[in-house]
Parts: C-alpha cells; structure tokens; sequence
C-alpha cells in the first residue's frame, strides 16, 4: 500500500468551545482528486486550514508527504497549492506582479519566474489583464487568477476549496481540465465543493462529512453501498441519505484526566 | 410616512448596537458620552470668555465663521455619501416598496438623533460653557440651542438635497455648483481671521451671517433683528420647498453605501470596495512603479511590496494630507515666533502620526493578504522586516521634507532639531512593525488593538527622538569637531534603533498567529 500524500486521524478542533471537528479521518493518494463534501458548518474548511497550515487543531494527527506537520510545520508547504474559498488577494498590484510575487514565496527560481508568469496568465486566459490590478478584476478572473497563483510552482498536494464559486461555465471547464490533468501527472487533489454534480464527475473519490467527522468515503459506487443506495441513485441522493442517517448526538471530545475531572 | 418609526429604529440599531454589544454593555458608550462634557464645557467656557472680550461685530464675526464651517462641512458631507446607509438598507429596505421621502425622513431624524446621542450632550455643555464664560444667563442656552437646531436642520436638508440632485441630474453641474457654494462658505469664515478684505459679511444676506446675528440675540437676551430673521426664514423655507420637490423623486439608485459600520465602526466590505475604487481611479498612474519581482533579495522583494502598496492603495494620499497639514500649522505657528520649532509638538505629530496612520491601513488592507507567505511556506520574519524598512523610509522622506522646509525658513539647521526629526520616524516605525506582529486590530474605534497602535507608536518614537536629541544636544556645537560628533552620534543612534528594531521585529514574527 504507498503511502497516503495527505492522512488525516481522529482530528479534533474546537471554536470557542463549538465543536468543529470532531474525530475526522481522511486520506488522500498520488493521483486522486478527493471531493470533500457537506453541509454548511460540516467542518470542511477547518479541515482544509488545517493541512495547510491556518489553523491550530486540538487533538489528531495530520500526515502531509509522511512526515507530520506538527514536527515540521515548513518544509511540506514547498509542494502543495493551496486556494481558499473567497481569496484575499493584494488589490494594488498588476495580475503578473501578484503571480510574480507568489511565485517567489513558493521558491520558483528568479530566472524562470517571468516564463512561468506569462505561461500562466496564458492557461488561464488573462494575458490581457497582465498589467491591470486585481482590484480591477471581476469575480470570476479574480478565481482563475487564484488559481493560477496556487498552482504556479507545480505542485504535488493541491488543496481547493470552493474553487468554482462564481466562475461562468467556460472558466468552470478550464479548471475542471486542468484538474484532471494534473491529477493525470500525479498530483494529489483535495477540493471542497457544494456542486454535488461537479463532485460525481470530477472526483475520483468523495468524503463525506457531517459535524466535523467522515460519514462515508469512497467512489460512488462505494457510496451507494455504505448508503444502501440504488444503482441509479445520484450523489445528491446518497449524500442526503448518509447525513441524514449521520443526524445523531454530537459525541463529547475525548479528555485527558485531569485533577478537576470527574470521572 | 407609516414606515419612518421603523426606518429610523432599524437606522438607529444598526448605527449604535456595535458599540454597546461589547462586553461592558452600553458603558463604553455612556463613558465616551461623559467624557466629552468636562472638555465641552471648558472648551465653550474659554470661547466664551474670549468671545466677551470681543466687540459686537467681532462677535458676529467669529459666530459667522463657525457657522459657515458647519455650512462647509455640509457642502462636503453632500459632495460624498451624502445620504447615511448602509449595506444593508440597499440590500433589504431600498430594495422594499418604500417611498423615497420616507427614506429621507427617517435619515434626516436618524442624522439628528445620532449627532445628539453621540456629541449632544458635550455640545450642549459647550453652549452652557459658552455663556457661563461669557457671564451671561444660563436660561439664554434655550433660544440659542433653538437657532442651532433650525441652523442644523437646514444644513441636514441641503446635504439631502444636493445628493438627489446631484443622483438626478447628473448632467446639471450639481457637484460643480455645490463645490462654488463651498468655496464661499470658506470665504465666509475669514473675518474671524482678520482677513474681511473690506467686505462687510455680517449684512450680507447669506444665510450663516443670518443665522449669526440671530444667535447673538439669543446670546445678549435681545430682540431678534428683522432683517436677519427674514432672510433666515427666506433661506429655510426655500431650502425647505426644495427639499419638498426633490424628496418625492426616487434616487436609490445613485446612493453609495457609507463606510462607517456603525458608531465608531469601519464596515470592512465597503471600506475594501472604496479601496478598490481608488485603486482603480489612480490605477494609470500609480502602476507606473512596477514591482519587480525576478530581480533582488527577498527584504529587497518585501520592502518594496509595502513601498508598493502604500504608493498604490491611497495610504500615501492620508501622509501626504497629515504631512501637509502639519507642515501648515507649523508654519503658521513659525511666523509668529522667532524660535526655531523644530522639536515642538507639532513637528512630533507631523514625523509620527503618518507612521501611525499607515500602520492602521496595513491592518485594514494587508494583513489578511498574509495567508500567501504563511500557506508558501515562508517565515513572516522577512515580510514584517520589509514592512518596518518600507515605513522607516517613509518616514525619513517625510522628515527631509519638514527639514528642508524649516531650513529654507529659518535659514539654519540645529542638529539636535535634525537629529529629533530623523529619530521620531525611525522609532515610530519600530514600535509600529513590532506591535503589527502582536495586535490585530478590529476596525473601530473602541479597538484597544488600534488605540495601542495609534498611542504606543507615537509615544515611542517620542521617546526615542527626545533621548536621541538629548544626547546629540549634550555633545555641543560650538566647534565643527563637535558638529561632527553629533552626526556621527545621531546617524549610529538611529542604525542602533532600527537594528534594535529588526531583531525585535525578527524574534516576534517568528511566532505571528495569522487567525
């Protein structure tokens, strides 16, 4: 069995004492595109922060390229793209500036970096806005140009979250190709989406999460068994039949005894 | 006018219910309310014992001037957001089957009743003040806060009124004419100044001369004067009728949303929509400077991205404002002494503030962009030295500048006084890129976080430019050997303070929590 890009165990992360995660498992391999799907508040973005690094988790283990992230919370982040849902982006500079920048943060050499900039701005149809600022931008080229900016080092663990939301059907499929294609090359992808449709044909495997854990992951196929699902069941039906199955109490977080506690 | 009570309540919500949410409830409201009355009172107090120093015409004069500032104020108001709403009152009540002169009604009280809640009762300490200084009655506050009232009502319905205007006939030089109007507002205020180039503004026939006389009544318990009152009354009630055509014309359209989220709040969605605006309006301009990024270091990459960012996202425009607006006082304060002022107060404002002010932007704008270099990989070590280096070349610029300038007036250079005006930036932008690597800042005004920036900032890079000075000052000048010793001492000083800095900056940033 080779060893997971991505391998999530029992992970546990609390917002204020709400329960974000609780005991969430997910593993990811070279060449996947995994579907992280859910409700709102399912934990899923958490999740996502987690691995690369935004946020702090209370209890669990996080395996990126297997090596923990907790004992070397750096060198992994060479490899892995990342695109949050709704991007920041620096609204004062030029499209080719912020690639050129990012590019530096993701230790693209100098000597390439102008190459690599015009080959994105290409891919991602935005050579005509090279010179422009990103607070000229609309939403959807806002999207490609994060995007591009997430995948402008090459690199192995690609994480997305949202990454379709307002982009017009052309740019949906430009990404989407783009996608497979780095799938095909080896990359392993993680994409958080609500398009339950997107997520059937584009993900070679979906999770399913409800109230911070893993209800159900596999291929549709798989899914439809652990749902008890017909054959012609789409994703949204099996979907709506785990978190519904999945509706039960919150389980409490596991505790370490402690001199105040009570059992 | 069946939905004004719930427009006006939804405003006055919306406006006040950030500010008493917090964790003492409506104190910090209640104590910022009390904290202005000692301060409004004294304030008043003094002008009124310096207005009874003054004669009659004088007297006018000054009240003349304050109201056309008021005037002015307005015009200004009426040129930008004009009519007060939020996001969300675009979203949900201009989007409902509400009339448009409901709309204006419910603003005009919401105007009114937010003045009074957050500043009325300080005014009218002030106004109680006033006469107290001036030794007149007490009761003489009820005509005056009268005249005031109407006065303000006025301007309220001006400011309405040139925004509908303006949103209807766009064509019809609306701005332009209300951009006249301001100017002769301002003209208006220079009698107080001594400056009435012969014009007699107290019987001119305009409105805040009017209403100045009027108010003087109020003050000396007089009968009011005729004429003021007729033309008072003929302004009001052609402001009103105006009012009265505009207000049935629809105009949600053209409303741009305010950027203030509430009482001593910033909404974060316009004030970035605002940005990007700017950044589009100067975009020709300001994208003339490129930032390279194949070609230097990375503190060389990182310093100019902030040089960049300052340049392009407006930040410079409020130096350059603050700079100038120091620089003004300062020589209006020079002229009138022959000391030279360069350690004063002021030149202290004008060397930190504008640090201060950036490092508030850079909480604004910036600091959620920090996800790039945390989610690359990188240590923010290099980007928060790059910013405290952007800042401190800022502020040197901003120093030469108020150098050259004192030196081109006073036509010679202490080097205690350059040494103060090289020092304060430097130490400002120490302790600004330091506190940036501990304190988030939410946007309003009750933030601690802001409040540290904006007073730690300031005081340290005080501290650093008085003890800087001190040093150089105690060395002496009298010989060139002496003078030499005094560069060398400031100039190590202010590369002690700013590696000082960067080791600092280094050591925290290592542990920046980014959410």
């Amino acid at each position: 069995m080779p060893e997971p890009t991505v391998r999530i165990e029992n992970l546990w992360k609390a917002y204020d004492g709400t329960q974000a995660l609780q005991g969430l498992s997910l593993a990811a391999f070279e060449g996947e595109i995994v579907g992280l799907i859910g409700p709102n508040g399912a934990g899923k973005t958490t999740a996502i922060k987690i691995i690369v690094g935004l946020l702090q988790w209370d209890r669990g283990e996080v395996h990126v390229f297997g090596h923990n992230i907790l004992a070397d919370s750096i060198s992994y982040k060479e490899h892995i793209g990342y695109m949050p849902e709704a991007p920041a982006l620096p609204e004062y500079l030029t499209t080719s500036e912020f690639l050129g920048y990012v590019g530096r943060v993701r230790n693209v050499p100098k000597e390439q970096l102008p190459g690599r900039v015009s080959e994105m701005l290409r891919d991602f149809e935005l050579t005509g806005k090279a010179k422009e600022t990103v607070a000229t931008l609309s939403k959807g080229m806002r999207a490609k140009l994060a995007f591009a900016a997430a995948t402008i080092h090459k690199p192995q663990l690609l994480i997305l979250d949202e990454p379709l939301l307002g982009i017009d059907p052309a740019g949906q499929r430009l990404l989407k190709d783009r996608l497979v294609g780095m799938a095909k090359q080896g990359c392993s992808i993680l994409v958080s989406t609500h398009q339950l449709d997107t997520a059937e044909r584009l993900c070679t495997k979906v999770a399913v999460i409800h109230r911070g854990k893993n209800v159900a992951t596999g291929d549709l196929e798989s899914l439809r068994g652990q749902a008890h699902a017909g054959e012609h069941q789409t994703l949204e039906e099996i979907f709506l039949k785990l978190t519904e199955e999945a509706g039960q109490p919150e389980p409490d977080m596991p505790r370490r005894k402690g001199l105040f506690s009570r059992k | 006018m069946s939905n004004v009570p719930t427009l006006l309540t939804y405003k006055v919500k919306l406006f006040f219910a950030p500010s008493y949410r917090g964790k003492f409830g409506p104190l910090p409201l209640i104590a910022l309310m009390i904290l202005f009355v000692p301060s409004g009172a004294g304030v008043g107090f003094a002008f009124g014992a310096y207005m009874d120093t003054l004669g009659t015409e004088q007297l006018t004069a000054t009240l003349g001037a304050a109201l056309s500032a008021m005037l002015a104020f307005g015009f200004i108001f009426s040129l930008g957001v004009g009519i007060t709403a939020q996001p969300s009152e675009l979203d949900f009540l201009m989007t409902s089957p509400i009339k448009s002169r409901e709309y204006l009604v419910a603003d005009l009280l919401f105007q009114l009743t937010s003045i009074m809640l957050a500043g009325g009762i300080a005014m009218f300490a002030a106004l109680i003040g006033l006469l107290a200084g001036m030794g007149a009655p007490l009761v003489r506050a009820i005509p005056l806060v009268l005249v005031m009232a109407v006065y303000g009502l006025m301007i309220v319905l001006i400011i309405q009124s040139v925004t509908i205007a303006k949103i209807r006939y766009p064509n019809a030089r609306v701005r332009e004419l209300t951009l006249l109007l301001l100017l002769l507002s301002a003209v208006a205020m220079l009698p107080a100044l001594g400056a009435s180039f012969g014009v007699d503004f107290a019987t001119l026939p305009i409105p805040q001369a009017a209403f100045a006389v009027l108010a003087d009544s109020a003050i000396f318990g007089t009968s009011p004067d005729v004429s003021s009152l007729v033309v008072a009354g003929i302004y009001f009630a052609g402001i009103g009728a105006l009012w009265l055509r505009l207000s049935g014309m629809y105009f949600f359209y053209g409303i741009k949303p305010t950027l203030s989220g509430g009482f001593g709040q910033v909404d974060m969605g316009t004030k970035m929509a605002q940005q990007r605006r700017m950044i589009g309006l100067f975009g020709g301009l300001t994208d003339k400077i490129a930032l390279k990024t194949d070609v230097g270091g990375d503190l060389s990459l990182m310093t100019r991205l902030s040089l960049v960012r300052i340049w392009r996202d407006g930040s410079i425009v409020f130096v350059i404002l603050l700079l100038g607006l120091f620089i003004g006082i300062g020589l209006w304060g020079s002229s009138s002494s022959d000391e030279p002022a360069g350690m004063d107060y002021n030149t202290l404002q004008g060397a930190t503030w504008p640090i201060a002010i950036l490092a508030i932007n850079w909480c604004y704008y910036e600091r959620e962009n920090l996800w790039i270099p945390v989610v690359g990989g990188r240590s923010l070590v290099t980007y928060f030295r790059g910013l405290m280096t952007s800042l401190v070349l800022i502020g040197l610029v901003m120093s030469a500048f108020m150098i050259t300038i004192r030196a081109l007036i006073q036509m010679r250079v202490d080097m205690a006084e350059l040494a103060f005006m090289m020092l304060a930036p430097v130490g400002t932008s120490v302790f600004a890129a330091t506190l940036l690597t501990r304190v988030r800042v939410k946007p309003g005004a009750f933030s601690p976080g802001l409040l540290a920036v904006l007073f730690v900032t300031f005081t340290g890079g005080a501290g650093i430019a008085f003890s800087g000075s001190l040093m150089v000052g105690a060395i002496g000048s009298s010989t060139a050997v002496l003078v030499a010793a005094q560069v060398v001492v400031a100039v190590a000083f202010a590369i002690a303070i700013y590696y000082v800095g960067q080791v600092a900056v280094s050591s925290l940033s290592r542990t920046f929590k980014f959410q």
